[in-house]
């Protein structure tokens, strides 16, 4: 071997038994090193002089079609001309190069070496060889790379759950579909289809699709009209699909495997969707380009994918089908908190049916009396008519609030819904001896809304702020209730000094029946949640370090 | 009664419902001045012969409720008539105890409210 030769070069001089024990020692290097690692060696222009039998057998190529090919043949292509100029240029100027590469072997497949390149120099410090000292690293990177494909599903799916707990249902189509992209470049899959029963579970529609661009796309609410009676039986028993291979379909998979032969997939999972222990669909991933091996840890991450878009698309139906059920709720809140406001409203109504009666009395008592002049007469009746419009007003709010009839939207300024409310509130806010100190927009983006839904919502915040500051101590009792203006919304902020917002609720602060109050609505955040994401907008609450909680809610500007 | 120096200090928070008193008294011959809380009142100057408060209960500051032991530790000698929006058993029972001349829901008739102030006044200067 050059080396050996190399080595001795240096040492011709010496006597003959020294050679042979150097020579003896050099064969015994040489016995460790191949026994040990892939070597190569390459002279001064790259061409490959020497290679090991390790080295042959991991590049599957013989001696004979490696010795005086360039060694650049065998590295994949995978990597950039700067890491390989990088390369040359550090060996060629004798310096030693360590590293890792990516080569191919004769077969395509790729392996990967570590590999240290020393430089053997000649008199002039020119370098005479390079020898590659190389150690197989193929099991290790794929372990690496399966760890982080793992680390990068883990983050997608935590990710994913929380993404999808305050979606707006009109948004949830779009994150499905953006969430089987997520997941199909992940995991380097070419499709996911989501697939809903139909028909009392004759069929399957496909309702949500993503796949790579390239793949003729299948067509829209495409069924399976009973061409994958197989698939579709296992689905409904709950059970997952989950192939490498066309191959490994069983006899009674017929019909599937023809059509899978035809128009793919080359594999896949697909798992259950299921609601309430019924199954209402199936979510599928899949290769089309080749066939694909599933590891158990990819299968049980892609379950959690399939429970949260199940949960989903789950209660995204049971909206649908509980719509009407929805407005009697509503409907019921209305009128709790109706029963919240009834002191408030008995207040609002007093105040002018008492100026009125007083006015009136006492005009009667100046007409009697032969002393009554036309400027008085005419100030008590322009009041009591006023005080009559605004009792009036009280009632017909009333009304509307306790109306079954969807409310009409219109286009509203929130700054005026803040201030009705706050002199709706009067009453109940003296009651509880809180002040709210309101910060108005002094201009604020209109937004088309249902007053009444507004009122009702500002109402509930209003009366949980209240219900938390019970307890706090009369220099805090108040509330700052404040309107903003963003560039494409109306913001409007409610900020207690009360007790918080227990942390354990915060996560779940507007599901239904998570109430902190003891005699609480309970339903109170949940139906100002719907009512605000009705109109397009988010509503959000949280806590505030030095006590007290805000809840705040935006609506798109109109 | 009629006695044109007889003063009758309002106490509301609405000034609609201020405005509606002071008409009713000066039909009946009486001098009404009106204030908007019971501090305002408290800081105001005014005199204990033949006069009498008429005052709201709930207010966002003081509570009306309060105004007898305020007069009474300001050493002053002014009976207090009631009228609220808010009539409870509780706020009737409190009244009472605190030496109310009398209490009333809202909205009051003018005789009552008048005959209340004829008898308060008559008690005062007994």
């Amino acid at each position: 071997m050059n080396l050996a030769k190399t080595k001795l070069g240096a040492k011709t001089q010496d006597s003959n038994e020294e050679l042979r024990a150097l020579m003896r020692e050099t064969t015994d290097l040489k016995a460790a090193l191949d026994e040990h690692a892939i070597v190569a060696i390459a002279d001064p222009q790259g061409r490959i002089v020497f290679v090991n039998e390790k080295f042959c057998r991991i590049s599957k190529y013989s001696r004979e079609e490696l010795i005086g090919r360039d060694h650049r043949f065998i590295i994949s292509g995978q990597h950039s001309r700067q890491f390989l100029r990088r390369l040359w240029v550090t060996i060629a100027c004798g310096k030693v190069w360590h590293g890792e590469i990516k080569n191919r072997a004769k077969d395509g497949s790729f392996y990967w070496v570590a590999a240290t390149i020393v430089p053997s120099l000649d008199e002039r410090g020119k370098p005479r060889q390079f020898v590659a000292i190389l150690a197989d690293i193929t099991e290790q990177k794929r372990i690496e790379a399966e760890l982080a494909e793992k680390l990068r599903l883990q983050r997608l799916l935590a990710e994913l759950s929380s993404r999808f707990v305050a979606l707006p249902s009109d948004h949830v189509d779009a994150a499905i579909e953006e969430t089987q992209r997520l997941i199909v470049e992940t995991l380097e899959l070419d499709r996911s289809t989501l697939w809903q029963l139909a028909e009392h579970g004759s069929k399957m529609v496909l309702t949500h699709c993503w796949q790579r661009p390239g793949w003729e796309p299948l067509p829209p609410h495409y069924s399976t009209n009973g061409m994958l009676p197989w698939a579709q039986a296992k689905v409904m028993r709950g059970e997952i699909i989950s192939f490498t291979s066309v191959n490994e379909l069983p006899p009674a998979a017929t019909r599937d495997d023809e059509l899978f032969r035809l128009h793919g997939p080359k594999s896949t999972v697909t798992i259950p969707l299921i609601a309430n222990g019924k199954v209402f669909g199936a979510l599928a991933f899949s290769t089309l380009a080749a066939e694909r091996i599933w590891r158990e840890d990819e299968i049980t991450e892609l379950k959690l994918v399939a429970e949260i878009i199940g949960n989903v698309v789950g209660r995204q139906l049971a909206e649908l089908g509980e719509e009407q059920l929805r407005g009697e709720l509503a409907h019921a809140m209305r009128m709790a908190t109706l029963g919240e406001l009834a002191a408030a409203l008995a207040h609002e109504l007093n105040q002018p049916l008492t100026a009125i009666l007083s006015n009136a009395q006492a005009a009667r008592r100046f007409v009697a009396a032969g002393e009554i002049e036309t400027g008085e007469l005419r100030a008590i009746l322009d009041d009591i008519v006023r005080d009559d419009k605004r009792a009036g007003n009280v009632i017909h709010n009333l009304r509307t609030m306790v109306s079954k009839r969807p409310a009409v939207r219109e286009q509203c300024c929130l700054n005026e819904l803040v201030s009705e409310v706050m002199e709706l509130m009067n009453g109940e806010l003296i009651a509880a001896k809180i002040a709210v100190r309101p910060t108005l927009a002094p201009t604020l983006p209109l937004v088309e809304c249902a007053r009444v839904e507004l009122l009702q919502v500002l109402v509930n915040l209003l009366i949980n702020a209240v219900h938390a500051m019970e307890d706090t101590q009369p220099e805090s009792r108040f509330i700052e209730v404040e309107t903003r203006a963003e560039s494409d919304a109306a913001v409007v902020i409610v900020r207690d000094h009360g007790h918080g917002i227990p942390p354990e609720r915060l996560d779940r602060l507007f599901d239904p029946f998570h109430s902190t109050k003891v005699n609480g609505l309970g339903m109170g955040l949940s139906i100002c949640r719907r009512i605000i994401e009705n109109h397009g907008g988010r509503i959000d609450g949280c806590n505030y370090d030095d006590g007290g909680a805000s809840f705040s809610f935006s609506l798109p500007a109109k | 009664m009629p006695d044109p120096s007889v003063q009758v200090y309002i106490v509301d928070d609405e000034p609609s419902v201020c405005t509606a008193y002071a008409r009713l008294v000066r039909s009946a011959k009486m001098q009404p001045r009106t204030f908007a809380s019971v501090e305002e009142f408290m800081q105001a100057e005014f005199t204990d012969e033949n006069a009498c408060v008429i005052s709201d209960v709930q207010f966002p500051g003081t509570s009306g409720l309060d105004l007898p032991l305020l007069l009474s530790r300001a050493g002053r000698q002014l009976p207090v008539i009631f009228v609220t929006a808010h009539d409870t058993p509780e706020t009737r029972d409190r009244a009472q105890r605190i030496g109310a001349a009398a209490y009333f829901r809202k909205p009051v008739d003018d005789q009552a409210l008048l005959d209340a102030i004829a008898w308060a006044l008559s008690r005062n200067t007994a």
